[in-house]
Formats: C-alpha cells, sequence, structure tokens
C-alpha cells in the first residue's frame, strides 16, 4: 500500500492527473461540435469551387464516432507518453535503488504503477465521456446512451492493454525512449493482427476497438465483444506477470 | 555470529573482473572502513550486499541470511545509503522520510518522533522546499537520514561524507561513531581522514582484490615505519655508528646535530633509543616521533 500511496500522490503532485483529464476534456468538448460542423466547414472550404459533394447531416453517432476517434489515436499515444517512464525513469535517475532495497517486493512497485495509472485513466475517461454524452444530447438532441456506455468500456479495457505494453516496456529497459518506441511497434503490430486471419480478428484484443465500432452502428453486439475481453485481460496478466519475472532478474 | 559474512564474492562484467574473490568479516557493534581508490571495486561490493547487483559467484551473509537466497529478510533490517542517493523530487524530506516509514510500517505515534529527530540531525527540519530544490550535500544527509529510519542492525553507506561541507562531514562522522556503538556501520570511501578518525577495521581494496583486512592499529603497526628525529647539543657521530648496526633499524639521516632514524619497529624504537641515547652521553635537545598517516599506508600498499 505504501507505494500505491506515493503513486497517487505522485500524480497529482507533479500534475499528471491534471494534464490526463486536461486531454479527455479536450475530446469531450472538441468532439461534438467538430462532428456537427465539419459538413458546414467542408463546404464552406469548397464553395465556388464548383464541386459538388453531397454531405449526410451529422447525428449523435458522428459525434461519438469523432469522440472514439480522438480515444484511439491522441489518446492512446498519450498513454504511452505518459507510461513510458513508469519504472524506466525510475531506474535511469536512481530513484528506484532506494526503493527495493528496502521491504518492497519489485512486483508491487509494478502493480503498483499499474494499479495507480489504470485508475487515472479510468477515472479520467468515465469524466470525458460523461461530457461527451451530454454536449452531444444537448447539439444533436438525440440519445444513444446503451452503445455509448458499452463502447466506452471497451475503450477502458483497450486502454489497459496499452497501458500493460508500455508497463512491460518500461519495466524491463532503463531507457524511456526505448520503452515509448517498442510500445508504438508492438501495439502496431497488435493493431494488425485482425487482416491476418479471422480468427485474430475475433479473438484478439484488437478486436476491442473494430466491435466497438460495429456496436455504435449496431453492426455488432455487445456480447461480440466477450472473446476480445477475455484475451485483453489474459494479455495484460501475462505482460505484468513477464515485465515483473524480468525485472527480478536484472541488476537495478 | 558477525554482521557480515562475505565469501569468495566475485562480480565479473563482461571481461571485466570487478571483484575478484573478496573473502571479508565485518564485526557487530563495529564502525569498519571499506578504502580503495576510485574504481576499486567498493561501490560493486556494496550493491552485491544489498541486492542491487547478483554476484558472478561467491556469497555473503548478511545477519546471518544468505544475501541471494534470503535477501527479503535482510532488508528489513538494513540501512542503505548509495554514493549518490536520488528522491523524487516533488516530495518534501518530511513526506519521503513517511513514505519510507510507511515502507517499514513504523507506527504512527513512533514515526512522528523518529522523523523529527532525523531531520534536526541532518539539519533538514526547517527546510520545506521539495527535495528538488536541495544541493547535493543536503541529498546526502536525506539519503542518511531515510537508512537510519528503521533502527537498522547494519547500515551500508558508499561515500557518506562526499558532497558535504567541512561542518557537515564532521556532523555525520561523528553520527557515524555513536552509531556504531549500537549498529554496524559498513562504509566505503576514499577520505582517508575520515576512516582514521571513526574505524575500527579497514579493509583496502585495489583493482578488485582485497590488499589487506586488520584494525586500523595493527595496519599502523604493521605498515608504518616511524621516524624519529633527534636533536642534540653536540654533534652525534658516535651514537650514528652505534646505531648503524642496530638491526631494528632501517635508515640513518645525520644533518650536523640532528639525527633522523627511520625504525622497522615502532616499539623498538621507542624502548631502545632512549637507552642508547643515555649511554652516548649527549644532551637531547628534543625527541620526535612522526607515525606515517593512513595515507602514507595507503599509498605504500595501492603502490601508488
Amino acid at each position: 500500500m505504501s507505494f500505491l500511496k506515493k503513486e497517487f500522490m505522485g500524480i497529482f503532485k507533479t500534475y499528471k492527473a491534471w494534464v490526463v483529464i486536461a486531454i479527455f476534456l479536450f475530446f469531450a468538448f472538441m468532439s461534438p461540435p467538430v462532428a456537427k460542423f465539419a459538413p458546414e466547414i467542408v463546404e464552406s472550404l469548397l464553395e465556388g469551387q464548383g464541386t459538388a459533394i453531397s454531405i449526410p447531416t451529422p447525428t449523435i453517432l458522428d459525434s461519438f464516432t469523432q469522440y472514439f476517434k480522438n480515444l484511439s489515436q491522441i489518446g492512446i499515444l498519450a498513454v504511452i507518453l505518459l507510461s513510458m517512464g513508469l519504472v524506466a525513469d525510475e531506474r535511469a535517475k536512481g530513484t528506484l535503488q532506494l526503493v527495493i532495497t528496502k521491504p518492497i517486493s519489485r512486483a508491487t512497485v509494478v502493480l503498483s504503477k499499474f494499479l495507480a495509472h489504470a485508475s487515472l485513466f479510468i477515472v479520467s475517461m468515465i469524466i470525458g465521456a460523461i461530457i461527451c454524452y451530454f454536449y452531444s444530447i444537448v447539439i444533436f438532441e438525440a440519445e444513444k446512451l446503451t452503445e455509448f456506455i458499452q463502447v466506452n468500456f471497451l475503450f477502458i479495457i483497450y486502454y489497459l492493454v496499452v497501458l500493460s505494453i508500455t508497463l512491460f516496456f518500461s519495466a524491463i529497459l532503463s531507457n524511456q525512449i526505448a520503452a515509448g518506441g517498442l510500445s508504438i511497434v508492438a501495439l502496431a503490430s497488435l493493431s494488425i493482427l485482425p487482416s491476418l486471419n479471422k480468427i485474430l480478428a475475433k479473438y484478439s484484443p484488437a478486436a476491442l476497438t473494430s466491435t466497438a465500432n460495429n456496436i455504435l452502428y449496431k453492426k455488432a453486439s455487445f456480447l461480440d465483444a466477450t472473446w476480445p475481453i477475455i484475451t485483453s485481460f489474459i494479455l495484460i496478466a501475462a505482460l505484468l506477470t513477464l515485465g515483473i519475472f524480468i525485472l527480478n532478474k536484472q541488476e537495478i | 555470529m558477525d554482521a557480515i559474512e562475505i565469501d569468495g564474492l566475485t562480480k565479473k562484467f563482461g571481461d571485466v573482473l570487478a571483484l575478484d574473490h573478496l573473502n571479508l568479516t565485518v564485526k557487530k557493534n563495529s564502525v569498519f572502513g571499506f578504502l580503495g581508490p576510485n574504481g576499486a571495486g567498493k561501490t560493486t561490493t556494496l550493491r552485491l550486499l544489498v541486492g542491487l547487483a547478483k554476484p558472478t559467484s561467491g556469497t555473503a551473509k548478511i545477519l546471518g541470511y544468505n544475501i541471494k537466497s534470503q535477501i527479503n529478510k535482510i532488508y528489513p533490517r538494513i540501512g542503505f545509503l548509495p554514493d549518490i542517493p536520488v528522491f523524487y523530487g516533488w516530495m518534501t524530506a518530511k513526506e519521503y522520510l513517511n513514505f519510507v516509514a510507511d515502507i517499514f510500517k513504523i507506527p504512527h505515534k513512533k514515526r512522528e518522533k523518529k522523523i523529527d529527530y532525523l531531520l534536526e540531525i541532518t539539519n533538514l527540519k526547517e527546510v520545506k522546499t521539495k527535495i528538488k530544490g536541495y544541493s547535493r550535500g543536503m541529498k546526502k544527509k536525506l539519503g542518511i537520514a531515510q537508512a537510519l529510519i528503521n533502527d537498522p542492525e547494519v547500515i551500508f553507506m558508499d561515500e557518506p561524507t562526499s558532497a558535504l561541507d567541512p561542518i557537515g562531514r564532521k556532523e555525520i562522522l561523528e553520527m557515524m561513531t555513536s552509531l556504531g556503538k549500537e549498529t554496524t556501520v559498513f562504509f566505503s570511501t576514499h577520505i582517508l581522514n575520515d576512516v582514521e578518525r571513526i574505524c575500527d577495521s579497514v579493509a583496502i581494496l585495489h583493482e578488485g582484490r582485497l590488499v589487506t583486512e586488520e584494525s586500523l592499529e595493527s595496519l599502523k603497526t604493521k605498515y608504518s615505519k616511524p621516524i624519529f628525529t633527534l636533536e642534540f647539543d653536540d654533534r652525534p657521530d658516535k651514537l650514528t655508528k652505534i646505531l648503524k648496526n642496530m638491526p631494528w633499524i632501517e635508515n640513518i639521516e645525520q644533518y650536523n646535530n640532528a639525527l633522523k632514524v627511520t625504525s622497522k619497529n615502532l616499539k623498538m624504537g621507542q624502548k631502545e633509543l632512549p637507552n642508547l641515547i643515555a649511554k652516548s652521553n649527549l644532551s637531547l635537545k628534543s625527541f620526535q616521533i612522526e607515525e606515517p598517516s593512513l595515507e602514507d599506508i595507503f599509498v605504500k600498499i595501492v603502490g601508488g
């Protein structure tokens, strides 16, 4: 508990909490108006060029799609950037030396970091989701609560996968840039899995985001995400276990 | 049972032998100085003993527990100060000590008093700023405070007085001396003066090998070749001739009425010289013994 307490304290004292919350608030406040006014912006840009394009009237789904697009791109990058130094930086700077020569296991260090940052991302995502949802209702005067909650839930799990990948590399490497770089490579590799064969498309954690998109447009049900959810939790547990195992073998 | 028993501890980094079959024993409640020039293997030894590095071969026991298989039993009973202690810069000293006390599960009532005491003796009580603004010396003092929070039975310190100003150094050395009454202090240093002031025993490490391990007293007796400076009213030519035949004399130099006698053995010189002077009928003006410093011994041993 002592290390978990310290992690939470650090998250707030280093303003990391406010940065993460600000990122999700930005997505929440930007996505609905961007979706609403995108057609008008495009039309005004094309005005006078003699090009006729018919753009369908945006719906609340476009607002949500815009929000989830931000989550799956800039949001993921933010998670990697904010987590790549979690263990690597402590090791490179030397703060870890003083901690692990006390009665505290390396496993506790890694798990505390995972729990604290998972909580930070989950809380920030919930805040972002609530604001995005109500802002979308106001702008589009429509509702889609069940699907929105389900997709957010899948994104939360996907973020935990990203966090565990980044934490894994951060635990086994002492250079945070290398940890971040390898996390991006690993995530890119994971995301191309569904295109390799049908089984991977159905069962791999990468199917979380594609299934999420289908749920939103009612092309899939939440139950279709069962296997990706299970494999995601297996991957998270495996990465944390392996990360701790390798860290235990290493010299600090 | 000894506090530290090191048995054939060896560490290789690739082809480089950083520590070569180190054997060492440190008695309980003593101050043990671990001496050596830069790169001798002092930090490597400390890192091995506190579990930050893994030995290539050999092992060690701390308070009877093996560093390879029982390190978790060792941690609650030791303190460790690295050469350059690094803390979470966003914390204050009090917050950091609270965090460490949390790790050791020190009860809140006892903790308050302990933290206050540690901040007091390290002169950090009035410092309210965050650690990121601390000087190297202040960080060293905080490093010492965090190493003492659990009342360790053995405390490992890597260069504890480096980065400290003369007053800070004096305070820390005094603290280490008083610690040595109930704690085993094992510290590495290349500041010979510190060793001379506070150590009960010393080990000298050179290029990864243990050159010597003994009490400071016996080290001095063994390696010291004291110089006696004698001054007379008249020229001591006769005495010089007599002394040249003495087996315990290593060297004699005469400068008019003065003699510089290098003895192979301090005690022999102390005993024999006054006798011979008395017999020579010379009137003695001054009699001085110059003991070589630990620095001279160190340079002699490591061949500097």
